[in-house]
């Protein structure tokens, strides 16, 4: 097979300050072969977007080689570079010519790009006047004729309807398949990834994790991904939100009864945590807790406020009785409140995993992976 | 098709060429400016009379009435009209482009084309407004005007020179308000003060009266002052000062190849920047 591109030893610093960097990429080394669907995934800050950046050129390398055999185009988001004042007309000219079509091009391809966008009537209305659909349909309908060889497309996939989402999928695969361009795929949407994709790159924290079979590489990141940030406390956590004027520096959910060293369906637990309050202005402390499953999915919020008189700590424990959970694993994101405005938010905080005393009871909750409530039970 | 991406940026030849294979780019941006420019005003594009015939009358109160300024012997109007032109292509093309960038902030971080044509396409929105000028300069100044060989090559090499100026200078400013938006709020500033200081009402002896040929011969850095005496000769058959093309060629393209190869410096760190 022949390559489309290749990527050697590929590296981004950004300077955040004077005498400190990060480094969003390190030593990327990867190719994308002609023909072929190459998916990207990976958590937020991962390095996804630096690296399409670098890729379409719109912003440099630090160190590094990249090699690029064909005409190269992006869609990092759809539409950008429309005018709304100008016409549908005029803006598939604009937006055409900016993304590297030659007039010519465009005009060859104006009736199949207006005919997939489904706007006809509306061609000489300014794009101001279009409903959000519209545009968006006419941006991905530009997008999608390229005549370049090679596409980068972020999430472009996350706009429109749902049927129009379907067109756009088939659209990519007809181009990949029929017209054999390459694709470089970036996107959360797993089933698109899936369904794409011949080959999938994880990156994790600017460097490539592993490459490989779809399939293996999606259940490889959502591994990665129930263990993020499992292994750090909450006081060394650096991916924090908010305005910082409070921290939360530990969360534990451990069982009540301190004879067991595990936490039992239906059993008491207690949660443990304590915030440092950086702000001694600050008259109101609000916390929220929110609990998901394995999967991700939410299941429930504890919350709980408290005034303040100018502490720099707060402790807190909370009685969690009868832990109506079933057998799997959870994890809580924190929220702290200063004032009604918030201070820190810690995503997937603290861990912790709930045992039944009867492992067969639930076989099905624990194959799939995704535990819900407890229900405690009286038959008769 | 072969690209290379590596630290560091691209050549000044691969620039140009990466600028002419980008197809209708250029034309497509001027067409953007010149549809959007007058949407939805009343007297559209009667704007682009409106605003030479305002200045022009506002130019005669003050330099013609008020202070009886000399033009060289031509008629007033004619004269003024003639550096009116190409300072309004000049400035135009130095204003808009010196804003180009930061105006297509949010293109600049989606999508990778040459950046020098947001800059560039602004010559074309104000070229078609020199067509416009020039037919009233035409209808004004047609009795004072002195046709020979020199007129044409004069025209175009005035044309071609405040180009050059102009377009280095954007470079240069759009370039740096990416790092120092103040320079935003500089650009108007400088043009007011260029303009008062670029004998376009006035001619430019009087400088050399009021201020001996010692200190008139800093105002040669103001590339305007050969941009007119250039075309000024060739139109109105004027005397030209020799300096003007030994120096103002030169001086202009220095002024566009710098700002070019400044631009293009700056040119991979932009959407970092933005």
């Amino acid at each position: 097979m022949t390559k489309a591109i290749q990527i050697r030893g590929l590296s981004k610093h950004y300077q955040i300050q004077k005498g400190q960097s990060f480094n969003a990429l390190t030593n990327i080394n990867f190719d994308l072969e002609k023909g072929e669907v190459l998916g990207i995934i990976g958590h937020n800050g991962a390095g996804k977007s630096t690296l399409l950046k670098i890729l379409s050129r719109i912003s440099g390398p630090s160190e590094g080689q990249i090699d690029i055999y064909g005409r190269l185009s992006s869609l990092l988001e759809v539409g950008t570079g429309f005018h709304p004042e100008l016409s549908g007309r005029d803006n598939i000219y604009l937006n055409g010519s900016i993304l590297g079509m030659k007039r010519s091009e465009i005009q060859e391809k104006f009736d199949e790009i207006v005919d997939f966008a489904g706007v006809g009537r509306f061609l000489d209305m300014p794009v101001k006047r279009y409903s959000s659909g519209m545009y968006v349909r006419l941006a991905f309908s530009v997008a999608a004729h390229l005549n370049a060889e090679i596409l980068l497309i972020d999430e472009v996939l996350a706009v429109g309807d749902s049927d129009f989402q379907k067109k756009c999928l088939q659209r990519m695969e007809s181009l990949s398949k029929a017209e054999s361009r390459s694709i470089i795929f970036v996107s959360h949407n797993l089933n698109a990834v899936q369904s794409l994709c011949d080959r999938v790159v994880v990156l994790k924290e600017g460097k490539v994790m592993d490459e490989g079979e779809p399939e293996k590489m999606i259940a490889l990141y959502q591994k990665n991904l129930s263990d993020l940030n499992r292994d750090i406390k909450p006081a060394h956590r650096k991916d924090r939100e908010g305005d910082q004027r409070a921290q939360l520096q530990e969360l534990i959910c451990t069982p009540t009864n301190p004879s067991k060293n595990q936490i039992f369906s239906g059993e008491d637990a207690r949660l443990n945590l304590k915030v440092n309050i950086l702000d001694a202005s600050a008259k109101k402390l609000k916390l929220s807790l929110h609990l998901f499953n394995q999967q991700g999915n939410y299941l429930s919020t504890l919350e709980n406020e408290k005034e303040l008189n100018g502490e720099s700590e707060i402790k807190w424990e909370a009685q969690l009785t009868a832990l109506p959970l079933m057998a799997g694993d959870f994890f809580w994101n924190c929220h702290v409140y200063l004032d009604g405005i918030r201070a820190d938010f810690l995503g997937r905080a603290c861990y912790f995993e709930v045992f039944e005393q009867d492992f067969q009871s639930n076989e099905i909750a624990q194959v799939r992976k995704n535990p819900g409530f407890y229900i405690q039970s009286n038959w008769k | 098709m072969h690209i290379q991406i590596k630290p560091g940026r691209l050549s000044l030849k691969a620039s140009f060429k990466e600028l002419r294979a980008s197809g209708g780019l250029l034309y497509t941006l001027a067409q953007r400016d010149f549809k959007v420019r007058y949407a939805q005003t009343k007297l559209g594009y009667a704007w682009a009379l409106i605003q030479p015939v305002t200045a022009l009358a506002v130019l005669y109160l003050v330099f013609q009435k008020a202070l009886q300024s000399d033009t060289q012997g031509i008629s007033f109007l004619a004269y003024s009209l003639s550096g009116l032109l190409f300072w309004n292509f000049f400035s135009y093309n130095l204003s808009q482009g010196a804003n180009a960038l930061i105006q297509a902030r949010a293109m600049l971080q989606k999508i990778y084309f040459p950046r020098q044509a947001l800059v560039l396409s602004k010559a074309l929105v104000a070229l078609s407004d020199l067509g416009l000028a020039i037919i009233l300069f035409t209808a004004i100044g047609y009795g004072e005007m002195h046709f020979s060989l020199w007129t044409l090559p004069s025209f175009i090499l005035a044309l071609l020179l405040s180009f050059l100026a102009g377009q280095g200078l954007a470079f240069w400013l759009a370039a740096l308000s990416i790092r120092f938006r103040d320079l935003q709020q500089i650009v108007p500033f400088l043009l007011q003060m260029l303009f008062f200081l670029s004998p376009i009402a006035y001619s430019p002896d009087l400088w050399q009266e009021s201020l001996g040929p010692q200190l008139s011969q800093w105002l040669q850095f103001n590339p305007f002052y050969a941009i007119l005496d250039i075309w000024r000769s060739g139109i109105f058959g004027l005397e030209i000062n020799s300096s003007s093309l030994l120096l103002g060629i030169p001086y202009c393209l220095i002024l566009f190849l710098s700002g070019w190869i400044y631009f293009q410096k700056v040119e991979r760190k932009m959407a970092d920047l933005l």
